[in-house]
């Protein structure tokens, strides 16, 4: 008989008005054969499979083997026992919209994303985005930037090449944390929202936050409501997601940054 | 600001050794991004009306293979264009929508976005193609209209 599989101990669930964090960092190439893929579920180890780049697989099964070792900690279930479903497209209702825990009534929320050497994962009370991505290249921002909100185009074309790439990376990242968060994706035209620099004059209702993602990445978080009153950034390393890794947690996950929020004046 | 509340020691250590790997693949990818456009031929609309269905479907996947392989940064030859999903290929968000873009712009004909997202297949993406600028499309003229805003 196999041994069950540890719960992964993660800090204990706040009272509310809370978002953790978490950038997982998938091992390099030659480590990959490390990974525990035991708790994955079969549709995902199909995905996995189907991956013509080993680094795309190492990174999906990187980020898979993450939110489910999370989840797992936060639901206490073994990270085989997390079941996913999605809620219904806000735009159609069909069962495509945001992906969500199939353990009503789930008391989180979350939202995955991963690039090549980077996932995230958001955990939230409420509805919350995320998105990672690499820094575009030129010819891609010269592309899409006619897509975007007209206001965003117009801060992308004040800046030189270099910084339009940085700039790029951070709003697109914006904008899909918020469609993510949403529900609607890339169903929602990418004109529509403005997620640019002026946090004034994007959508409302919503937190929108950048997140460092390290060299040539970008990443950003769209949460339900106000800033959190606790935000919670983690680094994980690519351990947490070897063979006694989820045990580990606790010593491997780094707690690097915690922001209060000042309540704000009267 | 969350990276306002980060402190001097939040990087990884080895991220200052990962600049400079992450420098040196941007440009690898930029070069072999200017080799690969050039190998995109991009297909006559009204040529494609005029051809019968086997030719047009050649051609077609000629040009999703190469646009592929560019944004891939892959030759054109190794796109499988059966047996993989686009996710499985590579193409993400970004990529999804620079190809819908490039694609739709090239071949004056509508692509619907999250079609070519969730496509099961380059093949699916190609025969949709095939429909669509069969001897019923009548492509609008080529317009003058300027590219994205930002020169490069």
């Amino acid at each position: 008989m196999n041994e069950p599989t540890p719960r992964t101990p993660v800090p204990p669930v706040p009272e509310d008005d809370w978002l953790d964090l978490w950038l997982i960092r998938p091992p390099k190439l030659e480590d990959a054969g490390l990974l525990d893929l035991s708790e994955l579920d079969a549709a995902e180890h199909r995905r996995a499979a189907s991956f013509i780049r080993p680094v795309d697989r190492v990174t999906y099964s990187s980020a898979h083997i993450g939110l489910r070792r999370l989840l797992g900690g936060y639901l206490d279930l073994a990270p085989q026992e997390v079941a996913f479903t999605r809620e219904p497209c806000p735009g159609c209702a069909e069962p495509h919209g945001r992906p969500a825990v199939a353990h009503p009534p789930a008391p989180v929320h979350f939202s995955l994303s991963h690039c090549r050497g980077l996932a995230m994962v958001g955990v939230a009370p409420v509805p919350v985005g995320v998105d990672v991505e690499l820094r575009p290249r030129p010819r891609t921002v010269e592309t899409v930037l006619p897509a975007l909100h007209p206001g965003e185009q117009e801060e992308l074309t004040a800046v030189p090449l270099e910084a339009r790439l940085e700039l790029f990376g951070r709003v697109w990242t914006r904008k899909e944390a918020y469609l993510k968060g949403l529900g609607t994706g890339l169903s929602r035209a990418p004109g529509l929202d403005y997620l640019g620099a002026d946090p004034s004059r994007r959508p409302p209702g919503w937190t929108v936050l950048d997140v460092p993602g390290g060299p040539f990445r970008h990443a950003a978080v769209a949460v339900v409501g106000t800033e959190p009153a606790t935000t919670t950034v983690r680094w994980l390393p690519p351990e947490v997601l070897y063979a006694d890794g989820a045990a580990r947690l606790p010593e491997l996950g780094h707690v690097r940054a915690t922001a209060t929020r000042t309540p704000s004046a009267a | 600001m969350i990276s306002e509340s980060l402190p001097p020691d939040w990087a990884p250590e080895d991220w200052e050794a990962e600049e400079a790997e992450e420098a040196e693949e941007a440009e690898a990818a930029e070069a072999a991004d200017q080799r690969h456009v050039a190998e995109v031929v991009v297909p006559d609309p009204e040529l494609l009306a005029r051809l019968g269905r086997v030719e047009r479907h050649q051609l077609l996947h000629e040009y999703v293979c190469a646009e592929l392989g560019r944004v891939l940064s892959v030759s054109a030859p190794a796109i499988d264009t059966v047996g993989r999903s686009m996710k499985s290929l590579g193409v993400g968000s970004i990529h999804g929508l620079e190809l819908q873009r490039r694609m739709s712009a090239a071949l004056r004909v509508e692509i619907d976005l999250l079609l070519l997202l969730s496509a099961d297949s380059a093949d699916e993406l190609i025969d949709r193609l095939v429909e669509l600028l069969g001897p019923a499309h009548q492509p609008p003229e080529r317009t003058d209209r300027s590219g994205p805003r930002a020169s490069i």
